[in-house]
């Protein structure tokens, strides 16, 4: 197949004129340029254009390229300080930041730990009965822990498994399992009661299982 | 005898480019006089403006400095250099026909300010004849001004071709193209403007 450039007899005189076409190629267009008097008038003309086309490409552009390099590389000394600067001014940050970055993530998963692991919230050290202010099924409950920081007071205590006392059935005071919950998880810690005791009236203090 | 002096290599553009990164400022001092001419010659003739050419390649070298980091082939600074300036013109001559800003030289440019010859104006009694302009240095003005008016692909092709004799390999690099493409933007910009002499 005959490439369409191949008799593109402009094109052909433009690689021609680029020095781009030797053999046959060549061969062919001198051919053609012998028998065609108007291609010879296009070569001249294209000719006469690359003349100009070379004259441009010589012009004097009258830039002074010492001023410009000079410029160019100050600026470019400007940007290092300004870059080495930033690095400086901006590494004892990244550092502090980073570093409070751990100290938050590692809080964080220790906080996570804590509320998730049984136990690990808080530790109930004393679950007591006030019968005289408090509903049954409610508990003063003293908590100490790592998150929990020694809350004493009423806290909400389920009991799950409410037995009566057989001391006191009228009281019916929680014995056996007592849930407390600690926390917004709701992670409990659990206590086993013993069966309660009576209460003077009017009794504040905690009664200790 | 050769002299000692000669015998020294000049470090290649790679070593440079590796010599800058390592913190040599004064190694891209050379890459900037290695390559400044060609800079300013191919901006000239894409944009036709000498403070824009000024600007367009001092910017081109920031540029360069600025992203060498991510140059994967140091050998390579030249057309890379070169990719940076004529994107950096082409932004330009957007940016400046949007505005229409003001001629800051004239002589070469349309009466419109663009930077484009109006080649529908009527021709100005005083102006010489084609003819006269086409045997004088008049006819490389209106082949600045025909060229100005190409379309962007054939005249950095031809630009950096035809006018500042870049290797076509090369032209095809910095285009991102073949280099049949650029043997073809070189012809078809070549034409054009013949044709467009012609009917002057």
């Amino acid at each position: 197949m005959v490439d369409k450039r191949e008799t593109n007899w402009e094109f052909q005189i433009s690689q021609y004129l680029d020095g781009l076409l030797d053999g046959p190629a060549l061969a062919r267009l001198q051919a053609r340029l012998e028998e065609d008097p108007q291609l010879r008038e296009t070569l001249r003309q294209y000719q006469l254009m690359q003349e100009q086309l070379d004259a441009l490409g010589r012009e004097d552009l009258a830039i002074d390229f010492d001023a410009q390099r000079a410029e160019i590389m100050a600026e470019v000394r400007r940007r290092r300080t300004r870059g080495s600067w930033r690095a400086r001014a901006v590494r004892p940050v990244l550092i502090a930041l980073s570093v409070a970055a751990v100290v938050v993530v590692a809080w964080g998963v220790l906080t996570i730990a804590r509320w998730t692991l049984p136990g690990q919230a808080g530790r109930v050290e004393s679950v007591a009965l006030r019968p005289a202010a408090l509903q049954q099924g409610q508990a003063v409950a003293s908590v100490v822990g790592p998150l929990v920081d020694n809350i004493k007071g009423v806290v909400s205590v389920q009991a799950r498994r409410m037995q009566a006392s057989p001391s006191n059935p009228a009281k019916s005071s929680p014995a056996g399992l007592v849930v407390v919950s600690v926390g917004a998880t709701g992670q409990a810690e659990e206590c086993e009661t013993k069966e309660s005791q009576a209460l003077p009236p009017n009794d504040t203090d905690t009664y200790w299982f | 005898m050769e002299n000692k002096a000669d015998m020294v290599q000049e470090p290649t553009d790679g070593q440079l480019v590796f010599r800058v990164r390592g913190g040599q400022a004064a190694a891209f001092d050379e890459l900037v006089r290695r390559y400044q001419r060609q800079a300013a010659a191919v901006a000239y003739r894409l944009l036709n403006n000498r403070d824009d050419t000024m600007e367009v390649s001092q910017e081109a070298f920031l540029r360069a400095y600025d992203k060498l980091d991510t140059l994967d082939k140091p050998e390579r600074f030249g057309p890379w250099l070169m990719r940076i300036l004529s994107n950096l013109a082409l932004n330009r001559r957007r940016s400046r026909s949007l505005r229409k800003m003001a001629s800051l030289d004239a002589p070469l440019r349309g009466a419109d300010g663009d930077g484009r010859a109006d080649w529908t104006d009527p021709p100005d009694a005083n102006m010489p004849t084609p003819l006269a302009q086409a045997a004088g240095a008049d006819m490389r003005e209106l082949l600045a001004r025909a060229i100005d008016e190409l379309p962007e692909m054939q005249k950095q092709a031809l630009v950096m071709f035809s006018l500042q004799k870049m290797p076509q390999k090369q032209v095809a690099e910095i285009l991102d193209c073949s280099v049949e493409a650029v043997k073809w933007h070189v012809f078809t910009a070549r034409k054009k403007l013949k044709d467009k002499l012609a009917d002057l």
